[in-house]
């Protein structure tokens, strides 16, 4: 893990300087989209990684979109947290206007998201058919509901996981579980994508 | 060319408290255990454009204090920024500026 010089890994998720040579070649960067001046961003995961991130994005748009019961309440609570927390008539009222706005903006943003990282979206043909290299880069808005959407599965899987306190993640019989290991392993990806947009 | 302004006639909002009690609104982020520092850090500077430092204090006193006030307007105002928030899975909820 020390000396040497280069990089130890490769980070899951990069800010692509676009004086770099491998920028110029995508093309999503010559089509003139929307913001085609902004930063523009690279997912490094391979396929099997990729389906799993699909999977458990499926499986957060399931819940968000299911008929909410007392399994799924508690993990949907945090996910729509009270806005007026001591005015229950404005409360009701917020939830009434704004909790169907709120899923969907949420589904947008796993569906952008689910079709960047499927293996059969449509850029990989004309991509140069270069199979192991990222068929796109993301522009910044794309970057950014990749990580809502990570945020909101590792909120839920931390929920499922009782974490309740600052301390909780430190518990012995927590650490120990698998689950515990997948919500460190994407605060991991998480970690990586915001500094990618803060800009470093 | 009529000098003077003809009294307009007002529609009273009958006796509708909202108004009249229109105090500012501030919007709370409370502590939670489960986002990243770093990613509650980077949604203050994105959704109110504040700086590295600004934000980081901030995220601090949620993380220090149990919470923190991040911005105020009218309910309409905070309203918004509460949704937005909560699209970013932030603990955010509103209450008057006492």
């Amino acid at each position: 893990m020390s000396g040497g010089g280069g990089r130890k890994f490769i980070a899951p998720v990069e800010r692509i300087d676009l004086d770099d040579g491998a920028a110029a070649d995508d093309p999503t960067l010559a089509d003139g989209g929307a913001g085609e001046n902004g930063p523009r961003f690279r997912l490094n995961f391979d396929p099997d990684e990729r389906a799993f991130l699909v999977r458990l994005l499926a499986e957060l748009k399931e819940l968000l979109t299911s008929e909410e019961t007392e399994a799924t309440a508690p993990l949907l609570h945090r996910l729509f947290p009270p806005a007026f927390q001591d005015d229950p008539d404005k409360e009701a009222e917020y939830q009434r206007l704004m909790r169907e706005e709120l899923v969907a903006s949420r589904v947008a943003a796993i569906d952008s998201v689910s079709a960047l990282l499927s293996p059969d979206d449509g850029d990989s043909a004309t991509n140069g058919g270069a199979a192991s290299a990222p068929s796109a880069t993301l522009s910044e808005g794309d970057t950014m509901a990749f990580m809502q959407s990570l945020n909101a599965i590792r909120l839920v899987l931390g929920t499922m996981l009782e974490i309740t306190d600052d301390d909780s993640s430190d518990a012995a019989e927590v650490d120990d579980s698998y689950e515990f290991g997948l919500y460190d392993h994407l605060g991991w990806i998480l970690e990586f994508t915001v500094r990618a947009l803060s800009g470093a | 060319m009529p000098t003077t302004l003809e009294p307009v006639q007002v529609e009273e909002p009958a006796a509708d408290e909202e108004l009249a009690n229109d105090r500012p609104w501030v919007v709370i982020v409370w502590n939670d255990p489960i986002n990243l520092m770093s990613y509650v850090t980077f949604v203050l500077k994105s959704l109110f454009g504040y700086s590295d430092e600004k934000a980081t204090a901030l995220m601090l006193d949620v993380h220090h204090k149990g919470k923190a006030v991040v911005a105020s307007g009218n309910r309409e105002e905070a309203e918004m920024h509460v949704y937005r928030l909560h699209e970013h899975s932030l603990w955010a909820s509103m209450e008057h500026d006492e």
